[in-house]
């Protein structure tokens, strides 16, 4: 599924703009707002995040979200991707954005 | 003569809860810096198998100053980069031209490690699509 999220990084070798997922694909990006469009699979999204995303759809790469997204589904979508991946310390911490 | 164990073989990997992995990027980039443009995470329990990559660049839009051009397919295992498949140099200033590189081997990348595609486009203007595919399978280790 497709999902606005925060871009990370700061587009050099070491450090390349990325969003903090395990697995995804087609990121588009705006370096000047901080959001990225990204194909993400469906079985990495908790459905409580399928449903925010739902609720509040993207067009762009500029227009802020109506809500912030809540830090419990954050939380919740973190320990999610970690139960899944199950990589030891490994961590993502994805922000909808 | 009295049989204690047996060899039974292991069912092929696509016969392992094998399922398929598509990592795709076919979009038109103006100049940025290095970006992500998809990323596979291979876990816990699991290996993925690279069977297909390919990278296609066409430029649309000449730029008005032409600089490095980096589009690549690559394994990340701890901070190790093992290019896949690379492209690496000038971006073209003449519109429509194209630059291509393929698979080299056929790498399997296991639990921890990352399989990702990266851009990057130094150049003042112009545009360029980027086609990076990845077809790979995931499946039991």
């Amino acid at each position: 599924m497709i999902i606005r999220l925060q871009l990370i990084g700061s587009g050099t070798g070491t450090d390349p703009y990325r969003i903090d997922l395990p697995t995804y694909s087609g990121l588009a990006t705006n370096e000047t707002t901080g959001r990225a469009f990204a194909d993400v699979p469906a079985i990495d999204v908790s459905p409580d995040v399928a449903a925010f995303v739902a609720a509040y759809p993207t067009v762009d790469l500029t227009t802020p979200l109506p809500v912030p997204f809540p830090q419990s589904l954050a939380n919740a979508w973190a320990e999610h991707l970690a139960r899944r991946y199950d990589l030891g310390n490994a961590r993502w911490k994805p922000v909808v954005f | 003569m009295k049989v204690t164990s047996y060899a039974v073989a292991r069912p092929a990997n696509y016969d392992r809860n094998a399922s398929s992995v598509l990592q795709v990027t076919d979009t038109e980039y103006t100049p940025h810096g290095q970006t992500n443009r998809g990323t596979t995470t291979v876990a816990a329990g699991k290996k993925l198998l690279v069977e297909s990559a390919s990278i296609f660049l066409l430029t649309t839009l000449a730029p008005t100053v032409a600089d490095r051009c980096i589009a690549t397919i690559y394994i990340l295992s701890g901070s190790t980069a093992c290019y896949v498949a690379r492209l690496d140099g000038y971006a073209s200033a003449t519109l429509y031209s194209n630059r291509t590189s393929g698979l080299v081997g056929q790498p399997t990348v296991y639990a921890g490690e990352q399989l990702l595609a990266l851009t990057l486009d130094q150049s003042t203007g112009g545009r360029i699509n980027y086609n990076l595919n990845v077809k790979a399978t995931l499946f039991d280790s």
